[in-house]
C-alpha cells in the first residue's frame, strides 16, 4: 500500500516537472523568435555657418507586450538598467535630454524635430494612467526621477511637484494614442553635463563604448563643442495590424564643431575634430551602421568629399552622400576638401537668414520686486501667417498675473502697434510652493510682423532655507518653448534627417532669462541669536542674582559711625544708639 | 522569592477563601527562623544585582572584530570622497577630490564602491580652458576625469545632511544604489574629505558646517549598526586635525593636514588656469601613493612605497616643512597599529589577510539538478475599485483653457452691487 503510494506521488511529481520546465521552456521559444535589433548612425552635414554638424544615432529595438507581461523581461541588447526602471515605473515614453548651448536657429536653420534641446536636463515622461491615481503617480514619478538621477549622474531627483509641469498644448504630437499616458514635463536649466553624463550613456549601447561609432565619442572634443546635446529617448510603438509592438530606444547625441577652430582653413576630418581615429572596432551586435554626409550647396569643384567614390541619394531635397559602415575598406577617415575655399567663405557671410521665423525672450521693467517677461516672436515671411504655442513654465516664487497678458504686433520695420489675434490662454496659476505657474498661449504672427507677447510679474519672497549655496546668482527661468505648425511650408535648407519622415511641427527653445531674487543677510540668524542670547544672558543674571540676593537696609549709627543693620520692623523708627 | 516574602507577612492561612491563586506556600520556610528575613533580603538584592549583571552582559561584550586577527578578514573595500567647495577659485578641492578617486580606481575600487561627491563641476566649467579635463600638476598635465567617471552626488546635492544620510544609510525611498553606501560589517571605508574648515568644523558650500561632533555621532552610528569594520578618516583643510579630534568609535583612523590654528596651503598654480591646482597635503599623499603599483612589489621610485607598505610609511613621509603645517595622526582608537595595517587596505582592494581556503577545507557540494519552479508573476498592489473609483475622474492636471468673460454673469454681478448699494442707501437716507 505505501509503495504504491509512493510511486503514485512520484509519478505526480515527475508530471509536475514536466510541465514546469515545459512551461519554461514555451515561453523561453516565444521570446527567442522575435530579436532586438541594433543600429548605428552618422549624419553630417554643414551648416550655413560654416559649421559642421555631428548626429550620431544609436537605435535599439526590442519586441514588447502588454506591461507586466513576463516576455518584457527578458532583454538581449536593450539594456536591462533602463528598461527595468520604465517597466517598473510604468512609463510608456521617455525623453531625457542632456544639453549645453543654444541651437542658432539663425545661423544654422532649422533643425531635425530633436536635434534641438533646451539647455540643462529636460525630462518628459508619459505615464500610463491605467489603474493609477493621482498619489500614486506622484510616488512613481519620484521614483523614476531617482532612478534616472542614479542612472545618468544627474541631479533629475530635484524635479518634484514644484517645479514640474502637465502642459495643456505642448507635445501634444508626441502624445501616444495606444494608451492613456499623462505627461509630466520637468527642467533643469542650471544642470552641467560633462563625461559623468556620457560614461553611463555609454554604458547603456551594446557594444558600450569599446567598439562601433560609439567608439569615436570624445568627451574632450564634444563637450568643447558650440552645441552639444546627449539624448535618450524611448518610445512604444505598435503595429495595426496584428498588434505587435515594439520598444525603441534611441540614443542621440548632436554636437555642433567648427572647423576653423582646428586649424584657418575651412578643410577638416573626422580626426581634426573628434580627435580619434575613424577606423575602430566595428560593433559586431549591430545590424547595420551607415554614414550619410549632406553635400554642401556649393559650386562643384570648390569642394570635395574624400573618400570620393560615394553614392548618393536625396534626402529633403538635398544631396547626401552615403556610406555603408560595415563595407569601408579605406582605412583612412572621411574628410572635406575645399580647394577652392571662397564660395563657402562667401555663403556663410553673405547668407540670407535661413529660418523665417525668430523668437526672442527676455525680461523688461525687471527689478527685485517685479518686472515684466516678454517674447518677441518674428515671422520673417511676405505671406503667410503662421501659428505659433507659447509654452512657459515658472517657478511657483514668480508670480504671474494673468490679466496682465498682452500681445501686440508691429509690422517690420514700423512702430506703430496693431491689436495682435490671440486664439487662447491656458493657464495654470502657481501656489506656493506646491506647483509652478503655467502659461500657454496660442497665437497667430502675421506675415511680415513683430508680436510681442508680455506678462507681469511679482516676485515672492524666499525663506531664508530656500536659497541656493550660491544665492546672489540667482534663478534661471528656463522655459520659453515655442511649436510651430509649418503646415507644410518649410524652407528648403534642413539638416539631414535620419529618415526621410519630416514632421509638420518645429519647436524652438527660447532663451533662458535669469532673475535675481533680493537675498536676505545670510548672517542674520547668528546676529540675531548673539543678540538675543546676549539680552537673555543680562536680564538673567541681573534677576538671578537679585532674587538670590537679600536686600539690607542699614544706617550710619551716629556715635559709632559703623553700619548697622536696620531689621525691616525697625524702619522708620530711629533707635538711639 | 517575593512571593514567599509576601506570603509570610500576609500570615497565610488556608482558610482565606479571598486569597488569589497563589502557589501553596511552603511551610518549610516558617520553621528557618529570625534570621530568615536578613538572609531573604540579601538573596533578594543579590538575585537583582545578579539579574542586572546578566542583562548587561550583551552591551560589555564587543563586537568580534576586537582582537586584531579578526580585523584582517575585511572582504570588501570602499571609499568616501567628498569636496565641499563651490566656485572656480576652489578648483584645488576639486582636483584633490578626483585625486584620490584616480588612485583608488588605479589601486582596484571599482566604481560602484566609490561615492564621489563635487560640490561644483570644473571640468566642463566654461572658465576651464581644457574642456571636461581637471589636472592636479601644471608640468605633467595628467588630466584626472578621464573617460570613464562616475559622480555621484554633484552640485547641489553635496549638504551636510546628504552627506550624514550617506554614512548612516538614513535615506530616503527609491535612492539609487549608486548614490548609497552599502557597506557592510565587513568592510574597509576610506572617507576622504577635502575644502575649508576651521576648528572642529569643515564648510559646505558656504551655506552650511559639518562640525567634528556631529562626524563622530556619524561614526558612532555606523558602529552600532555594523556598518564597516575600519575607516581611515583623511581630511585636508584648514586646522584638519580638530575635526577627528571626537571620534569615539572604534576601529577608526585619522589623519589631518593641519593642527589647531594652523592652515593648509595649496600647492602650486597653473598659469593657464589662473588657479592653484593642488592641496600640499594631497600632493604629499600623491607623491608617495603613484609609485605603488599592483603588478610589481617593488617600488617604482627609489624609497618609495610599495603595494606591502603600511600606513605608517605613508605617513612618515608627510614632511611638515615642505607641507607648511603639521599633519597629525590619531590611531589611538585602531585595533592594529599602523605598522601593521597595508596602505592598499584602504586605497585599494587587497584582501591582505583573508584565508585563502585550502584544498582540505573546501566542502564540495554534490551536484543535484533542481528544477527551479517558475516565479509566478506578483501582482502589483494597485489601489482597489472604491480608490480608483474615487478618482475616476480627476480634476484636470494642468493649465485650464481661459474662457471669455461670460457677460450673464457680468451682470449678476452689476445687479447685485446695484441691489446692495440701493439697500444701503434706502437704509442711510430713510
Amino acid at each position: 500500500m505505501n509503495r504504491s503510494l509512493a510511486l503514485v506521488a512520484l509519478a505526480v511529481l515527475y508530471l509536475v516537472a514536466i510541465a514546469r520546465t515545459g512551461h519554461a521552456d514555451a515561453t523561453h521559444a516565444k521570446s527567442s523568435s522575435a530579436t532586438d535589433v541594433f543600429t548605428e548612425h552618422l549624419a553630417v552635414d554643414t551648416l550655413p555657418d560654416g559649421k559642421v554638424l555631428f548626429a550620431f544615432d544609436f537605435v535599439t529595438k526590442r519586441p514588447w507586450s502588454s506591461p507586466g507581461s513576463r516576455a518584457n523581461e527578458n532583454y538581449d541588447l536593450f539594456p536591462r538598467t533602463l528598461g527595468q526602471v520604465l517597466d517598473r515605473f510604468g512609463v510608456e515614453a521617455l525623453d531625457l535630454t542632456m544639453t549645453q548651448g543654444r541651437w542658432m536657429h539663425d545661423a544654422w536653420g532649422w533643425p531635425v524635430d530633436g536635434y534641438a534641446a533646451p539647455p540643462g536636463f529636460d525630462v518628459r515622461a508619459w505615464l500610463r494612467t491605467e489603474s493609477r491615481n493621482a498619489t500614486t503617480l506622484d510616488k512613481d514619478w519620484v521614483g523614476l526621477t531617482n532612478a534616472l538621477s542614479g542612472l545618468f549622474c544627474g541631479s533629475l531627483n530635484f524635479l518634484d511637484a514644484t517645479n514640474i509641469a502637465t502642459p495643456a498644448l505642448a507635445y501634444k504630437d508626441r502624445q501616444v494614442s495606444r494608451v492613456a499616458t499623462v505627461l509630466r514635463h520637468g527642467r533643469l536649466a542650471r544642470e552641467a553635463v560633462c563625461t559623468e553624463n556620457l560614461t553611463p550613456w555609454g554604458k547603456l549601447l551594446p557594444c558600450s563604448t569599446k567598439a562601433g561609432l560609439a567608439a569615436t565619442l570624445n568627451g574632450y572634443r564634444l563637450f568643447d563643442a558650440d552645441y552639444h546635446s546627449i539624448q535618450t529617448l524611448v518610445s512604444i510603438s505598435c503595429t495595426s495590424k496584428d498588434g505587435a509592438c515594439t520598444q525603441q530606444l534611441t540614443q542621440r547625441v548632436v554636437a555642433v564643431f567648427n572647423p576653423l577652430r582646428q586649424s584657418n582653413k575651412p578643410d577638416w576630418s573626422f580626426t581634426s575634430l573628434m580627435d580619434r581615429p575613424w577606423s575602430r572596432p566595428a560593433c559586431a551586435l549591430a545590424a547595420s551602421s551607415t554614414l550619410h554626409v549632406t553635400l554642401p550647396d556649393l559650386p562643384a569643384g570648390t569642394f570635395q568629399l574624400h573618400p570620393a567614390d560615394y553614392a548618393t541619394v536625396v534626402i529633403s531635397d538635398k544631396l547626401v552622400a552615403t556610406f555603408d559602415l560595415k563595407r569601408w575598406s579605406n582605412t583612412n577617415d572621411f574628410r572635406f576638401e575645399f580647394p577652392d575655399p571662397a564660395p563657402l567663405l562667401n555663403s556663410v557671410f553673405d547668407h540670407p537668414p535661413p529660418t523665417d521665423f525668430s523668437v526672442s525672450r527676455y525680461l523688461t521693467d525687471a527689478g527685485q520686486e517685479r518686472g515684466i517677461l516678454a517674447a518677441d516672436l518674428i515671422n520673417h515671411r511676405q505671406v503667410g501667417d503662421r501659428t505659433a504655442q507659447y509654452t512657459d513654465v515658472l517657478p511657483w516664487f514668480v508670480r504671474e498675473y494673468l490679466h496682465t497678458v498682452t500681445y501686440t504686433c508691429y509690422p517690420l520695420g514700423h512702430a506703430a502697434p496693431v491689436d495682435g489675434q490671440v486664439e487662447g490662454v491656458w493657464f495654470q496659476h502657481g501656489i506656493d510652493r506646491q506647483r509652478p505657474t503655467v502659461m500657454e498661449v496660442q497665437v497667430t504672427v502675421p506675415a511680415s510682423h513683430l508680436c510681442t507677447l508680455q506678462v507681469e510679474y511679482e516676485l515672492a519672497n524666499l525663506q531664508y532655507a530656500e536659497f541656493r549655496p550660491d544665492a546672489e546668482r540667482g534663478f534661471e527661468v528656463g522655459s520659453g518653448l515655442v511649436t510651430l505648425f509649418l503646415n507644410g511650408t518649410r524652407p528648403a535648407r534642413l539638416p539631414t534627417a535620419v529618415d526621410a519622415k519630416t514632421s509638420d511641427v518645429v519647436r524652438i527653445h527660447a532663451d533662458i532669462v535669469q532673475m535675481q531674487l533680493p537675498v536676505p543677510d545670510f548672517s542674520m540668524p547668528y546676529n540675531v541669536i548673539t543678540f538675543t542670547c546676549t539680552v537673555l544672558a543680562f536680564y538673567f543674571g541681573t534677576m538671578f542674582s537679585l532674587t538670590l540676593s537679600r536686600a539690607v537696609s542699614y544706617r550710619i549709627g551716629e556715635k559709632t559711625k559703623q553700619p548697622v543693620v536696620v531689621k525691616i520692623d525697625e524702619l522708620g523708627r530711629h533707635k538711639d544708639e | 522569592m517575593l512571593v514567599s516574602v509576601d506570603n509570610h507577612l500576609l500570615g497565610h492561612t488556608r482558610t482565606n477563601a479571598a486569597r488569589p491563586s497563589r502557589p501553596p506556600p511552603s511551610h518549610r520556610r516558617r520553621e528557618h527562623g529570625p534570621t530568615t528575613t536578613m538572609t531573604r533580603t540579601i538573596a533578594t538584592i543579590l538575585a537583582v544585582l545578579a539579574v542586572t549583571l546578566v542583562l548587561a552582559l550583551p552591551s560589555f561584550a564587543s563586537p568580534p572584530a576586537a582582537n586584531a586577527t579578526a580585523a584582517d578578514d575585511a572582504t570588501n573595500n570602499w571609499a568616501v570622497l567628498v569636496c565641499t567647495s563651490r566656485y572656480w577659485f576652489n578648483y584645488r578641492h576639486v582636483a584633490n577630490t578626483l585625486s584620490m578617486y584616480r588612485t583608488v580606481k588605479r589601486l582596484g575600487i571599482p566604481d560602484d564602491q566609490i561615492l564621489l561627491l563635487l560640490a561644483d563641476d570644473m571640468a566642463c566649467n566654461p572658465r576651464n580652458s581644457r574642456p571636461a579635463s581637471v589636472i592636479n600638476n601644471a608640468e605633467d598635465r595628467l588630466d584626472l576625469y578621464g573617460d570613464t567617471v562616475e559622480v555621484d552626488y554633484r552640485g547641489y546635492e553635496v549638504t551636510v545632511e546628504n552627506f550624514m544620510r550617506l554614512l548612516t544609510d538614513r535615506m530616503p525611498e527609491h535612492t539609487p544604489r549608486s548614490k548609497r553606501l552599502l557597506t557592510d560589517e565587513k568592510s574597509r571605508i576610506l572617507v576622504f574629505m577635502t575644502g575649508h574648515g576651521g576648528d572642529e568644523f569643515l564648510k559646505f558650500q558656504d551655506k552650511e558646517e559639518l562640525g567634528a561632533q556631529d562626524l563622530a555621532d556619524a561614526f558612532a552610528q555606523m558602529w552600532e549598526k555594523r556598518r564597516y569594520r575600519e575607516v581611515l578618516f583623511m581630511v585636508d583643510t584648514c586646522q584638519a586635525n580638530t575635526l577627528y579630534s571626537r571620534i569615539s568609535a572604534p576601529n577608526v583612523v585619522a589623519v589631518g593636514s593641519s593642527a589647531k590654528d594652523e592652515s593648509s596651503y595649496s600647492h602650486h598654480m597653473d598659469m593657464n588656469l589662473g588657479v592653484s591646482v593642488i592641496d600640499r597635503f594631497t600632493y604629499a599623499n600623491l607623491e608617495a601613493l603613484e609609485s605603488v603599483h599592483l603588478a610589481s612589489a617593488s617600488a617604482s621610485s627609489p624609497g618609495g612605497l610599495n603595494r606591502t607598505s603600511s600606513l605608517a610609511d605613508l605617513f612618515a613621509t608627510y614632511d611638515p616643512v615642505k607641507l607648511a603645517s603639521t599633519p597629525g595622526v590619531r590611531s589611538d582608537l585602531s585595533k592594529r597599529p599602523l605598522e601593521s595595517i597595508p596602505i592598499l587596505d584602504f586605497f585599494g582592494a587587497s584582501l591582505t589577510g583573508a584565508k585563502v581556503p585550502r584544498d582540505e577545507d573546501r566542502v564540495v557540494l554534490e551536484a543535484r539538478l533542481e528544477v527551479s519552479p517558475v516565479p509566478t508573476v506578483e501582482k502589483v498592489a494597485r489601489p482597489t475599485e472604491e480608490e480608483v473609483g474615487e478618482s475616476k475622474a480627476p480634476r484636470p492636471v494642468g493649465p485650464v483653457k481661459v474662457g471669455p468673460a461670460s457677460s450673464w454673469r457680468a451682470y449678476l454681478h452689476a445687479a447685485a452691487l446695484a441691489g446692495l448699494v440701493g439697500i444701503m442707501s434706502f437704509v442711510t437716507l430713510v
